[in-house]
């Protein structure tokens, strides 16, 4: 159908020019454009809603490096949001510390806990951590709901931590998860080229075999899931600041749990793309449901569990692997013509 | 002294209630070799279509049990045919995932049909109780209690006594060495997943009797029948009766005599706490009824 377009000689010798940047050429020109696009006055919903797809990629594709990557599925992505954000509220109350600097402290924590309790768990088999995994963030909320100096079951307010107008302080939170999501996305693409990446990869597909070549895979997953983790805690001490306010059945909800794994799973594990492209589909569809007069019956989990079925039972690697079939099934046509 | 009685009876009661759910997930988890997450939405559908049942038609709860067993056979039937046995030679992740789409939509279904509020079925007799050698015993309670061992117990005999029952637990012990012996271990799944269903719409009952219920509460409801499971070895009918009992009990002192307010954190905990020490269950498993 589509002819092939060949590439201007000036762009090529641009591209060799950058040979080492050559892969990440779309990525970059990507960030690009969302740096600039703030910078535009977009009205205010706009900046928010892209804002808001950017905390989803930073989440799906963090909860991609253990749930893809590692293999080791997690319904509890939302422990290391949670513990982010009430780091965050807690440096806050007692410093005043705004979120780009409360973010680092709030995600070492969350892959300090990811270690704490990897430790043990990643060890059991996949279905027993997915269980595990959820039972944690249960466990998290109620202590953190019913400790003193978390404030109980009120909560903690974080107003304030930003002292600029309305619309520069959707422009700071708005950078803020796109850096996240810049580093979220660095990282998975530095993983895929690494020693680390490929050992993960290892590990999931044949354990034994891993190990019998001299993968430390409880080492390796450990990683993982810290670096998972650290991502995730780092998004929540963002959050907290955003909501202005933390309580724990609010930073602890299954929904982001839930949003993490469908974002990342129909996207499609294991890729770069992926987590970020069913981040952007997804939240859009979300925006949709809840917007518009749909938004009233709230079926908006009704349709991501029912597009989470479809994926595992008919599309198993998500859109990307849908397209990376579909180009398998084209390539040899495009080049018995050429 | 009465105190310490009181507790203990409350306990033994409310954990036979939970030793419900748990036999048909133990069930289900012993032939499939399969977690159903969805165990405890299924049995909040249970519990929501006998509030309907008894707020629209005036059907007693102990009847809407009743009925509930052929209805929820036939559910799981349905959830097992099309989603469960689509995916039963993937990864085992994958049956996990597909049982986690299917609860998701079912809690927000029940959330549409029946809203987020909590509910409560009360009959007649809910509010009354007698009085057992010094220590109030609710009637309701009684009553859910008789009905978990009536079903426990039954399912055991099931599993003793008749053909299905013993092809059930011969596939749950070595599914290939079954296959061989001549038994349908496709069917045998199929109709294991239908029973460990109805039990879970008459444990929603039970449950919705003696428990005020909202949509999201089948977490906490998935995770003890887990735990009782686990506690009482996968596929081990009496075990898991036996370590609901110790739930209660548990749950029953610590609520009394420590706090309320840490009795999930105390469930969720031992949950995490026996998973990484003894996945396999602490007793004996393999349906050995």
């Amino acid at each position: 159908m589509s002819k092939t377009v060949p590439l201007p000689s000036q762009w090529e010798r641009l591209a060799e020019g950058t040979q080492r940047l050559r892969p990440f050429g779309a990525w970059l020109v990507l960030l690009t454009l969302l740096i600039v696009f703030p910078l535009l006055q977009p009205p205010l919903f706009y900046m928010r809603l892209v804002g808001t797809i950017l905390l989803f990629v930073v989440l799906a594709q963090s909860w991609n490096i253990i749930g893809g990557y590692t293999g080791y599925i997690s319904f509890g992505h939302v422990t290391f949001f949670g513990i982010g954000a009430y780091v965050a509220a807690l440096l806050f109350r007692s410093a005043g510390w705004p979120p780009y600097a409360a973010a680092l402290p709030a995600g070492l924590a969350a892959a300090l806990f990811a270690l704490l309790i990897g430790f043990p768990t990643l060890r059991l088999r996949g279905p027993y951590f997915a269980i595990a995994t959820l039972a944690l963030s249960l466990i998290v909320q109620v202590a953190l709901a019913n400790l003193p100096f978390t404030g109980s079951g009120e909560g903690i307010v974080v107003r304030g931590g930003m002292p600029f107008t309305r619309v520069a302080l959707e422009q700071a939170f708005y950078f803020c998860y796109l850096a996240l999501a810049g580093l979220t996305v660095g990282a998975v693409i530095w993983m895929e080229r690494s020693k680390f990446g490929y050992g993960l990869r290892a590990i999931r597909d044949d354990q034994d075999v891993a190990l019998s070549v001299g993968v430390s895979a409880i080492r390796l997953k450990l990683a993982a899931f810290a670096l998972s983790s650290f991502f995730a805690g780092m998004a929540g001490s963002v959050y907290a600041h955003q909501a202005a306010y933390v309580s724990a059945p609010d930073v602890f909800t299954l929904d982001i749990s839930i949003k993490s794994l469908v974002y990342a799973v129909v996207g499609g594990t294991s890729t770069v793309l992926g987590p970020v492209i069913g981040s952007v589909l997804m939240e859009l569809l979300n925006i949709g449901l809840t917007t518009s007069a749909l938004g009233q019956i709230r079926i908006d989990h009704i349709v991501f569990g029912v597009l989470l079925a479809i994926v595992v039972l008919a599309a198993p690697r998500g859109i990307m692997g849908a397209l990376q079939s579909l180009s398998h099934i084209r390539r040899p046509r495009r080049t018995g013509r050429g | 002294m009465t105190n310490v009685f009181q507790t203990l009876l409350s306990g033994l009661l409310s954990g036979g209630v939970y030793a419900l759910p748990a036999v048909g997930l133990s069930l289900i988890w012993g032939v499939m070799k399969i977690v159903n997450i969805a165990h405890g939405v299924l049995a909040l559908l249970g519990s929501y279509l006998a509030l309907t049942l008894f707020r629209a038609l005036g059907i007693d709860p102990l009847l809407a049990a009743v009925l509930m067993l052929p209805v929820f056979f036939l559910i799981g039937l349905i959830v097992q045919h099309t989603l469960v046995r689509p995916v039963i030679n993937q990864p085992e992740i994958s049956s996990l995932m597909i049982l986690f789409a299917f609860t998701i939509v079912l809690e927000n279904v029940i959330t549409r049909v029946w809203t987020g509020d909590f509910r409560a079925m009360t009959p007649a007799y809910s509010g009354m109780s007698l009085d057992f050698a010094g220590a109030n015993l609710s009637v309701v309670r009684t009553i859910t209690f008789g009905l978990a061992v009536v079903a426990v117990f039954g399912l055991d005999a099931l599993l003793a006594r008749t053909y299905i029952g013993k092809a059930i637990r011969a596939t749950a012990q070595n599914q290939t060495a079954a296959m061989l012996a001549g038994i349908d271990t496709d069917r045998v799944a199929l109709i294991a997943f239908g029973i460990g269903t109805a039990l879970a719409g008459v444990a929603g009952v039970a449950l919705g009797l003696i428990y005020s219920f909202h949509p999201s509460v089948h977490i906490l409801w998935v995770v003890k029948s887990f735990l009782v499971t686990v506690l009482g070895g996968v596929g081990n009918i009496r075990g898991a009766f036996a370590a609901g009992l110790l739930l209660g009990v548990a749950e029953s002192f610590l609520g009394t005599y420590v706090s309320f307010r840490w009795v999930d954190f105390f469930i969720y905990g031992l949950l995490l706490l026996v998973l990484l020490v003894r996945p396999q269950g602490l007793l004996r498993g393999a349906a050995s009824a």
